[in-house]
């Protein structure tokens, strides 16, 4: 069924897409309080921005050093219990249907 | 100084008295304003639904028309948006960049450009301020309520200098009236819900008028008042500055 169609089933029952509508408004005002009592918030937002496009350019990367440091890290005299906690190679996501 | 005024396709066959509105206000206001008969779109209902290509030929008539305007007068957020950061895919000549810089909503071109600071006009009724989108967050007419930092509003600023024009204050003040173009045909139910619960939002503050920077937002919410036979009207910003009443 598409979006449309479960959207229209939904808001047939008004009262109750009043209640979820009223519910969000309501996480968003807090943040907007919370948001509001930092002045420097946008600066802090925008360096969060940078950090994530960073982040996400180079993800590759990270998730590679990631791998190798938590594999050296896990090799060499463990116990039982760090050897089960051994990681599995990294997967692409499409693989993971076979696990 | 020459203005060209653009009048958007919806507002030339739906609301001409908007068009009309805009033109008389900057005349009064002493601005030459030239009228290129050739106009027809910005592009943007195209370039929404996922045409933008088929919207080229439409950016590229649009930078012909308007390219010896020093400025690009329009009575939409929504146009002058499109025109600004959209006409990117277009090789950018000088032509096209000056049209781009040059292409200002009518709230900016007031404030910004022609600086008023007084106006002729009065309207003694309670009026509820609609913010578009495109006009608030996209062009940053004035500040959204997500964001930290100084509030400023050049739309409140015009309002403020009309005599007799009472401002309601909303419960949200900047939420989205649900129209989106197309949306409101992909996603009628929501988008019409969307506009029910801002109409909610100005009748419990009693708003008697309500006006936007955007006639397509008030044409959506005019559909609602109609169907639901609410005691609102909608009046774009031009008309109420132009002093009908």
């Amino acid at each position: 069924m598409k979006h449309a169609q479960k959207a229209t089933r939904f808001i047939a029952d008004e009262p109750r897409t009043d209640w979820h509508d009223q519910a969000l408004w309501f996480v968003r005002q807090k943040r907007d309080l919370a948001a509001h009592s930092v002045p420097e918030w946008e600066s802090l937002r925008e360096l969060a921005s940078q950090i994530k496009l960073h982040t996400l350019a180079n993800l590759s990367e990270y998730l590679e050093t990631f791998e190798a440091k938590a594999r050296q890290r896990c090799s060499g005299p463990l116990g039982s219990q760090r050897r089960r906690a051994q990681p599995d190679r990294i997967r692409n996501p499409s693989e993971r249907g076979g696990q | 100084m020459r203005i060209g005024l653009f009048i958007p396709c919806y507002i030339d066959q739906f609301y001409p008295q908007v068009g009309v509105a805009t033109l008389e206000l900057l005349e009064k206001l002493g601005c030459q304003v030239a009228y290129p008969l050739d106009q027809t779109c910005c592009g943007q209902p195209m370039a929404n639904t996922g045409c933008e290509q088929d919207a080229l030929a439409t950016y590229r008539l649009f930078v012909s028309n308007f390219e010896a305007c020093d400025y690009i007068v329009t009575p939409s957020g929504s146009c002058a948006y499109h025109v600004r950061h959209h006409y990117d895919v277009l090789e950018q000549t000088p032509a096209v960049a000056r049209v781009r810089q040059r292409t200002l909503d009518l709230s900016e071109f007031l404030v910004d450009v022609l600086q008023i600071h007084t106006l002729e006009a009065r309207f003694p009724y309670r009026v509820g301020l609609h913010q578009s989108c495109h006009g608030l967050r996209g062009l940053r007419l004035g500040q959204d309520t997500e964001r930290v930092g100084d509030d400023f509003s050049k739309i409140k600023f015009l309002l403020h200098q009309v005599r007799d024009l009472e401002l309601v204050a909303l419960d949200r003040p900047d939420e989205c009236c649900g129209f989106g173009g197309t949306f409101a045909i992909n996603e009628a139910a929501v988008s019409a819900k969307m506009g029910k619960d801002r109409l909610a939002d100005h009748l419990r503050h009693g708003a008697e008028v309500i006006t936007a920077g955007d006639m397509s937002c008030l044409m959506h919410l005019e559909g609602i008042i109609r169907r639901q036979q609410l005691p609102l009207r909608v009046m774009h910003l031009a008309e109420i500055l132009n002093g009908a009443v």
